[in-house]
């Protein structure tokens, strides 16, 4: 049996993630807004809504249009991961918990988002990345998002300019 | 102590609302997924030329997989009963005995009012499934009657 991605299993990604940093935020309530549990929760049941459109109009929506919503969909949950390591990092300036989130939730869900994005464009337009090209991006982006949030590194690039 | 407390609780709540969206969210995601299987495959019951064909003006015409059958050319002298003993067939390739629907829809479209009535009969092999079917006028140019249920065993 041949098991295929459907466009709404990016919008699942999302309502995963929302819910993951939904429960992490709660536990970490010391560093973020009391608020943001609850919103990253409302987040995930707008994600279920999303997927109950989609399936309400399954007839009407082509699949163009189904992947593209359910991307965007996928790339705001995303958006939100990056934007509270930011948070972490620059507004809290907690420099270790933020390469500690990085590379434990950043890193890891940018990489598993990129891998199904790029196992999906395989199967719809035959676009195939390469296990290659995703293992030597999984290593830059790691790198470089340590380095990024490395201070001694980032104060010695700044006193060398 | 307070604080734990209300920090368990809202973990409790928040973890609960998560189990839920995502048990939600998984199903309605599966059921975008599934998908039925469509078997086409041709009639096992269906109408066969008799050997009246072509003989005394009858020609036998048969639609799509032979499930419907058109017999045009029937003649008859007024005040006589002209028969056809064998215009069209029914077979049942099947292994099992299968059930009929039979719908005439007759157009007697020269001279109506001539047309008093046609007896479909079910020359069935086992005399007790042998049926027939009477046909009669209601002044009108076009006549549909109710089906009539047969067995068929085979010809």
């Amino acid at each position: 049996m041949s098991f295929s991605l459907l466009p709404e299993f990016f919008a699942f990604l999302g309502v995963d993630i929302f819910v993951a940093l939904s429960l992490l935020t709660c536990l970490l309530d010391d560093h973020f807004p009391k608020t943001l549990p609850w919103l990253f929760q409302a987040g995930a049941i707008g994600g279920y809504v999303h997927i109950f459109i989609s399936k309400e109009f399954f007839t009407i929506f082509g699949d163009y249009m189904r992947f593209w919503y359910c991307l965007l969909y996928l790339v705001v949950a995303l958006a939100n991961v990056i934007a509270l390591n930011a948070y972490i990092a620059v507004i809290k300036k907690h420099w270790t918990l933020a390469k500690v989130f990085s590379g434990t939730v950043v890193f890891p869900t940018l990489l598993i988002s990129g891998f199904f994005i790029s196992n999906y464009a395989g199967q719809v337009a035959e676009f195939y990345v390469s296990g290659m090209a995703l293992l030597f991006s999984a290593v830059v982006l790691g790198v470089s998002i340590s380095v990024l949030l490395s201070p001694r590194i980032v104060k010695k690039y700044w006193k060398r300019r | 102590m307070k604080r734990v407390f209300s920090k368990s609780i809202k973990m409790l709540i928040l973890t609960l609302m998560s189990i839920v969206v995502l048990s939600a969210t998984a199903a309605m995601y599966y059921s975008l997924s599934m998908s039925s299987t469509i078997d086409v495959y041709a009639a096992e019951v269906y109408f066969v030329v008799g050997s009246d064909n072509g003989t005394k003006g009858l020609v036998v015409t048969f639609g799509s997989q032979n499930t419907t059958a058109m017999v045009s050319g029937l003649r008859a002298y007024p005040n006589a009963t002209f028969t056809y003993t064998d215009p069209v067939r029914v077979r049942n390739n099947g292994s099992i005995t299968a059930q009929l629907r039979l719908t005439p829809d007759i157009d007697p479209s020269t001279n109506p009012e001539d047309f008093v009535y046609v007896r479909f009969l079910l020359n069935a092999s086992a005399a007790a499934d042998r049926r027939w079917l009477n046909y009669t006028s209601n002044d009108s140019n076009r006549h549909r009657c109710k089906r009539r249920v047969a067995h068929c065993n085979n010809d």
